[in-house]
C-alpha cells in the first residue's frame, strides 16, 4: 500500500486513539485532582512519544505475520477503514471503545474475506490473554492499593496528597508510555508491516494522538471511565493505573494488542473491592465490558463486507 | 513540612496549610473579643462596647476576605487531590466561626443593657467559663489543624478535644440560660431575649468549630484512601 495512503489513514486513526483515551490519559488524573490539564496533557505526551518510539516496534508484527501470514494491501486497507469508522463512530457518541478489540476483530475479518490462513493458535492466545487480563489487573491492583495503604498509613494528611500528587503523575506517564507503545504501536505495525515506516512517521502518529487527546481531553469520553464508572479516591487511581500499566507492558513484550480498558476496568474494581462500600456504575460497567465482545465482532462483520470493495 | 525524614515533597500543600492556619489566627482574633465585649456591656462602658464590637467586625471582615482567596487558590489549584471541596467546605466552617462571633457581637450592643440582674448574668462565673470554653474550642481547632502535619491517629485524637470543649460550652449555656429565666421576672423582656439570642448566637462559635472538626473526619476517611 502507498506509504501516503498507510500514513494518512494510521493518523486519522491515532488522532481518534488520542480523542478516545482522553479520558484515561488526562481526565483521572484531572478528575481526581492531583494535576492540572497542562501537567497532564505534558506528562501524557512525553510517555505517548517515549513509548511509541522505544517499544512500539514491539507490536509491529501483532496482526499481519502473526494472526495471519503477510497480509495484502486490500486487508490492510480494509482494518484500518473498518476500525476508523467503528472507533470515530463511537467515539463521536461518546460511548468508550477498545482500539485493539476493534483492529484485531477488523483484521481477522478481513483475513477471513480474503481467505487468507488465519492462525487459530494465536488468535486464541489473544482472546484468553483479554480474559485474564482485567482479572488479573484486578488482582495486582488489589494487592498496590493494601500496599499504598499500608505505606500511607502513619503518614501525615500533607505527606499522603503530596504522595498521591507525585504517585499520580508518574502512573500517568507510565500509562500514556504503555498505551503508546502498544496501541500506536498497532496501529503503526498495521499500518507500514515490518519493513515500511520510519521515525518521523512514529513522531507524526504520536503528535496526531497528542493533538486529539489535548483537544479533547475535557470532552464527554472524558468521563466515561474515570468518573461515571466508579467514584475513586487518589490512592485508587493510583493502584488500578498501577495494575494496569503492568498488564499492558506484559501485552507489549508479548506482541498481544490490548485495550486500556479492559485492564484499567479490572483494576477500577480491584481498587473497589478493597473497601466494603464503593460506588459502581453497574450499567455502564455493563455497557462497557460487553462492548469487548460486541465491538470485534461488529468490526469482524464490517472488514468481511468491506474487503470486495477494496 | 512533611512527616517523611528527609524528604520535602509538598510545598504546595505546605503554603496553603499555613494561609488556612492564618485564617484560623484571625477568626480566633475575632471571637477573643466577645469576653472583653461582654465585661465592657455589663459594665456599663457604651464606647468600650463600640470598640470592642467595631473591632470584632474589621477581624471578622478580614476573616472573610482571607476565606475567599484561599477557597479560590484552591479551587484553581492542582492539589488536596480528592479531597479539595471537604478542605474548601472545612474553610467556610472556620470563617463561620468569625460570622457568629459578629452576629453575637451586634446583638449583645443592640440595645444598651441596664438591669442590674441582667448584667449580673453577664458577670457570672457560668458567663466567664462559657466564653472560655468557646475560645478553647477554636483552639482546638488550630491544634486539629496543625496535626495535618502530623498523623492520623493525632488526628483524631484532638478531633475529640474540640467536641469536649463544646461540650462543656454547652453546659455553661445550660447554667446560663437556667439562671437567666430563674432571674427573669422584672427584667426587661427585651432584655432577656436579648441576653438569650447573644448566649445562642455566641454558642455557635463553639458549634462550628465542631462542625469543622467533623469535616476534618471526613478529609482523613477521604485522605487516606
Amino acid at each position: 500500500m502507498d506509504e501516503t495512503v498507510a500514513l494518512l489513514l494510521a493518523g486519522i486513526l491515532t488522532f481518534v486513539f488520542g480523542w478516545n483515551n482522553s479520558s484515561i490519559l488526562i481526565g483521572n488524573e484531572r478528575g481526581s485532582g492531583t494535576l492540572s490539564g497542562r501537567e497532564s496533557t505534558i506528562l501524557c505526551s512525553i510517555g505517548i512519544i517515549l513509548g511509541v518510539v522505544l517499544e512500539g516496534s514491539k507490536m509491529r508484527g501483532s496482526l499481519g505475520g502473526t494472526i495471519s501470514g503477510q497480509a495484502t494491501d486490500p486487508v490492510i486497507l480494509a482494518t484500518l477503514v473498518v476500525s476508523i469508522v467503528l472507533t470515530l463512530g463511537l467515539t463521536v457518541v461518546a460511548i468508550p471503545v477498545s482500539f485493539s478489540n476493534t483492529m484485531v476483530g477488523a483484521f481477522t475479518g478481513a483475513a477471513f474475506a480474503s481467505s487468507i490462513e488465519i492462525r487459530a493458535g494465536y488468535i486464541t492466545t489473544i482472546l484468553v490473554f483479554w480474559m485474564v487480563a482485567p482479572l488479573a489487573t484486578m488482582a495486582v491492583t488489589f494487592l498496590a492499593y493494601r500496599a499504598i495503604e499500608r505505606a500511607t498509613a502513619s503518614w501525615s494528611l500533607l505527606s499522603v496528597d503530596a504522595f498521591n500528587r507525585a504517585g499520580v503523575s508518574l502512573v500517568s506517564l507510565a500509562l500514556a508510555y504503555v498505551l503508546s507503545a502498544n496501541n500506536i504501536g498497532l496501529i503503526y505495525g498495521t499500518a507500514f508491516g515490518t519493513a515500511g515506516g520510519s521515525l518521523p512517521f512514529v513522531l507524526a502518529l504520536a503528535a496526531s494522538a497528542i493533538v486529539a487527546m489535548a483537544i479533547f481531553g475535557r470532552g464527554n469520553v472524558a468521563g466515561t471511565v474515570g468518573d461515571r464508572l466508579l467514584s475513586l479516591r487518589p490512592q485508587g487511581v493510583l493502584a488500578a493505573f498501577s495494575g494496569t500499566i503492568v498488564m499492558m507492558w506484559i501485552a507489549t513484550q508479548l506482541g498481544i494488542p490490548i485495550s486500556v480498558s479492559q485492564c484499567l476496568i479490572g483494576g477500577m474494581f480491584g481498587a473497589a473491592f478493597t473497601k466494603k462500600i464503593a460506588v459502581i456504575n453497574r450499567r455502564l460497567s455493563l455497557e462497557v465490558v460487553s462492548s469487548w465482545v460486541v465491538i470485534p465482532l461488529a468490526a469482524f462483520i464490517l472488514a468481511v463486507v468491506l474487503v470486495p470493495f477494496v | 513540612m512533611v512527616s517523611l525524614p528527609g524528604l520535602v515533597f509538598s510545598r504546595k500543600e505546605g503554603a496553603m496549610l499555613q494561609a488556612l492556619q492564618a485564617d484560623l489566627r484571625i477568626v480566633r482574633e475575632t471571637e477573643q473579643e466577645i469576653p472583653g465585649l461582654v465585661a465592657a456591656v455589663a459594665e456599663g462602658d457604651a464606647a468600650g462596647s463600640l470598640s470592642r464590637r467595631n473591632r470584632i467586625f474589621e477581624l471578622e471582615s478580614k476573616a472573610a476576605d482571607a476565606k475567599r482567596d484561599l477557597s479560590t487558590q484552591i479551587a484553581e489549584g492542582a492539589f488536596f487531590g480528592g479531597i479539595r471541596e471537604d478542605i474548601i467546605n472545612l474553610l467556610d466552617k472556620i470563617e463561620k466561626i468569625a460570622d457568629k462571633a459578629k452576629d453575637a457581637a451586634r446583638l449583645i450592643t443592640l440595645a444598651e443593657i441596664t438591669d442590674v440582674k441582667a448584667r449580673d448574668i453577664l458577670r457570672s462565673e457560668d458567663m466567664t467559663q462559657f466564653l472560655a470554653n468557646l475560645d478553647l474550642a477554636v483552639v482546638a481547632l488550630q491544634r486539629l489543624i496543625e496535626a495535618f502535619e502530623i498523623d492520623r491517629k493525632t488526628i483524631l485524637k484532638r478531633v475529640h478535644s474540640v467536641e469536649e470543649y463544646e461540650e462543656a460550652a454547652d453546659s455553661f449555656k445550660q447554667n446560663m440560660l437556667a439562671a437567666l429565666f430563674e432571674k427573669s421576672r422584672g427584667i426587661d423582656p427585651i432584655t432577656v431575649i436579648l441576653v438569650r439570642d447573644f448566649v445562642f448566637c455566641a454558642d455557635d462559635v463553639a458549634d462550628n468549630a465542631e462542625y469543622a472538626s467533623d469535616v476534618v473526619l471526613v478529609l482523613v476517611a477521604k485522605g487516606y484512601g
